[in-house]
């Protein structure tokens, strides 16, 4: 029985539901579904043992094979001091092992804390600093600079390949061992998971805490609401530090998809990322539209056979509408989904795109998806009308613990409520149609007064993204109160030219006229975030600067 | 030819395009891995190569074993100049 209603796996099931094949979830589907996220593996081994997990740059793992080698992680952080709510850093090039480390640990009852492996070690250290991690995993390369023992003085392991040093436990070691699962702790749905980092509005680290259930419960509502399937091949194509990771790390396997593993080397190469795609017939990508919008300018997809390509979900950033028509048309017959949520939350709403934008009209952020309900407020807490702006809160199991070690930031965020769960003040700002379809329209942080006139920096860029021969845009402030105008940086197509006078014509036929940037600088390329979207805190920091240096014309 | 380039190349990236100056980048230093150069980098790198050598480079052509380390990028500028 077991068997076969894994082998379904959760989206099938939820198919035949909507289908009529069932009239609900059958129980005994419903039992099966692991209650934390360290049963996912367990789970599809029990189920379907010799099914490919894990596709790595050379190596093909099984379910079974990856339920030994994270077993025998979770018992080596244990025999070595590891205890149930230690947190353990992950600092690791993206591949098998990545994923391997973070099952390992949350079977060890312990909880992930990733840090980007190819950051100066500074702000990592500042992480594993505050997380008071318990051990560390990774390259040697990346966890060398870390200095952990240097750092965290009673270090009880440090995991990496190949070790470095004789304190270090070799990784390849350590997976081959074989361990009796059965004697692997009990985790319970409401342990801490994983605590994903991000900026606070200060730029100190702002851990923010998932717990197996929370996590679990945007896997299961991930995986049947976008209809994973075991016969997906999910790129594993997201940093681990970047809430998005959550996705193929939780959702994919939980679905019982095989993870094609995406290295940060291979992203920053389109047309490799796009062979390997091919290649693997990769069927799910999952990303920023900064890397989408590499992807069709370089990728070389007409080249490429995208074939088993079926689903393609965003986030993280709007996608400007000419470009996402673009890509709808390099990609016939791809769904592609616009997905909206804070890593507080993980996902809130989404929006399957039917039809590609025209006239460069915004997309929605869509409707709340299952376990989510929401309310549009003004500043005094009073449910807004239709279409007016308000901050968007949400209500939804997949809801965070709290920031970690954070408990006053975590009330100004979250607001109890005795029939649900609790409210979380989203800080984006939203307006929500007649049929309930929200719109974003910009951070409560990002408005801009010029000459007494409210804008969004957001609505500045997506025009000036569509505008001929621009791929990204980045629109800023420059000098204070009333003299304060707009400027923007601009980067342009990889074949185009640009001429900022017919950009400024462009903007000025579609803003209003305080909105037209007075100054457009062409730059080659932007700078981007660890997580891979455009670095705009930096970008606008830089064009303020430049007025301060006596640079305004 | 190749060692001007190379020698181009590795001043390129050591005084421009890295990351992080406290590291020197030779001719196998595996730029990627180690976080010296992102993909910000790999854009100015082409560039910088089709301006050098007079050429048009393919977005197929560039890809991770072209472009990992600077000898692979000269295999690659040899391949492309030879067939010119």
């Amino acid at each position: 029985m077991a068997r076969t209603a894994l082998k379904l796996g959760v989206s099938h099931r939820f198919q035949k539901v909507y289908a009529g094949e069932v009239r609900e979830a059958e129980p005994s589907g419903q039992a099966l579904l692991p209650r934390h996220l360290a049963g996912i593996v367990p789970a599809n081994a029990a189920g379907r043992p010799d099914a490919v997990a894990l596709v790595g740059d050379d190596v093909e793992l099984t379910w079974a094979d990856v339920d030994r080698r994270t077993a025998s992680i979770a018992r080596t952080l244990i025999a070595n001091g590891v205890a149930r709510g230690d947190r353990v850093a992950v600092a690791r090039v993206k591949g098998v092992e990545s994923f391997e480390a973070v099952h390992g640990i949350l079977r060890a009852g312990a909880v992930v804390v990733p840090v980007d492996p190819l950051a100066p070690p500074d702000p990592a250290r500042r992480i594993m600093r505050d997380a008071d991690v318990a051990a560390v995993i990774g390259d040697a390369r990346t966890v060398g600079p870390l200095d952990p023992w240097d750092l965290v003085p009673d270090l009880r392991c440090a995991i990496t390949t190949p070790p470095t040093d004789v304190r270090a436990l070799d990784w390849n070691d350590v997976v081959a061992g074989t361990v009796d699962p059965s004697r692997l702790p009990e985790v319970r749905p409401d342990d801490d998971a994983y605590v994903i980092y991000t900026s606070g509005s200060t730029g100190e680290p702002k851990g923010i805490v998932h717990t197996h259930r929370s996590a679990m419960a945007y896997a299961v509502a991930a995986a049947e609401c976008h209809g994973l399937r075991a016969d997906d091949r999910v790129a594993g194509m997201s940093p681990l530090h970047f809430d998005m990771s959550t996705l193929e790390l939780y959702a994919a396997p939980l679905a019982g998809a095989t993870v094609v593993t995406m290295s940060e080397p291979l992203l920053r190469f389109p047309a490799s990322f796009t062979e390997r795609s091919e290649r693997e017939r990769v069927s799910v990508w999952y990303t920023v539209p900064f890397l989408l919008r590499q992807v069709t300018d370089r990728g070389a997809l007409d080249r490429r056979d995208m074939g088993a390509l079926r689903l393609v979900m965003y986030g993280g950033e709007p996608y400007p509408p000419g470009a996402l028509a673009e890509l709808m048309a390099i990609l016939p017959g791809v769904e592609i989904v616009n997905v909206y949520g804070p890593a507080e939350v993980n996902e809130c709403t989404y929006h399957v795109i039917d039809s590609p934008p025209i006239d460069g009209r915004d997309l929605p952020i869509g409707r709340p998806w299952p376990p989510a309900e929401v309310r549009v407020l003004d500043d005094a807490g009073r449910d807004v009308e239709v279409d007016e702006p308000g901050e968007l809160w949400v209500s939804t199991t997949t809801l965070m613990r709290g920031y970690w070690r954070r408990p006053d930031l975590t009330s100004e965020r979250t607001m109890a409520r005795a029939d649900g769960p609790a409210w979380y003040a989203t800080g984006d700002i939203v307006t929500r149609d007649v049929d309930g379809t929200l719109w974003f329209s910009g951070r409560r942080d990002h408005q801009v007064k010029v000459r007494g006139v409210r804008l969004e920096l957001e609505a500045i860029e997506s025009v000036l993204t569509d505008a001929p021969g621009v791929a990204h845009a980045v629109a800023g402030v420059d000098g204070a109160s009333d003299a304060a105008v707009i400027v923007a940086a601009v980067v342009p197509l990889a074949d185009g030219s640009i001429d900022d006078a017919e950009i400024r014509r462009w903007c000025a036929a579609r803003l209003p006229s305080v909105a037209v940037p007075a100054r457009i600088e062409i730059r080659q390329a932007f700078p981007s975030t660890a997580s891979g979207k455009i670095d705009r805190r930096r970008v606008r920091a830089d064009l303020a600067d430049r007025v301060d240096q006596g640079g305004a014309t | 030819m190749t060692a001007e380039l190379r020698h181009e190349l590795l001043q390129l990236l050591n005084e421009e395009i890295t990351l992080d100056p406290s590291q020197p980048i030779g001719g196998d230093t595996d730029l990627l891995l180690t976080g010296l150069v992102d993909s910000l980098g790999v854009v100015e790198i082409v560039g910088w190569m089709e301006d050098r050598l007079g050429i048009e480079i393919d977005p197929v052509d560039v890809v991770l074993e072209n472009f990992r380390t600077v000898d692979a990028m000269l295999a690659y500028a040899e391949r492309r100049v030879g067939v010119r």
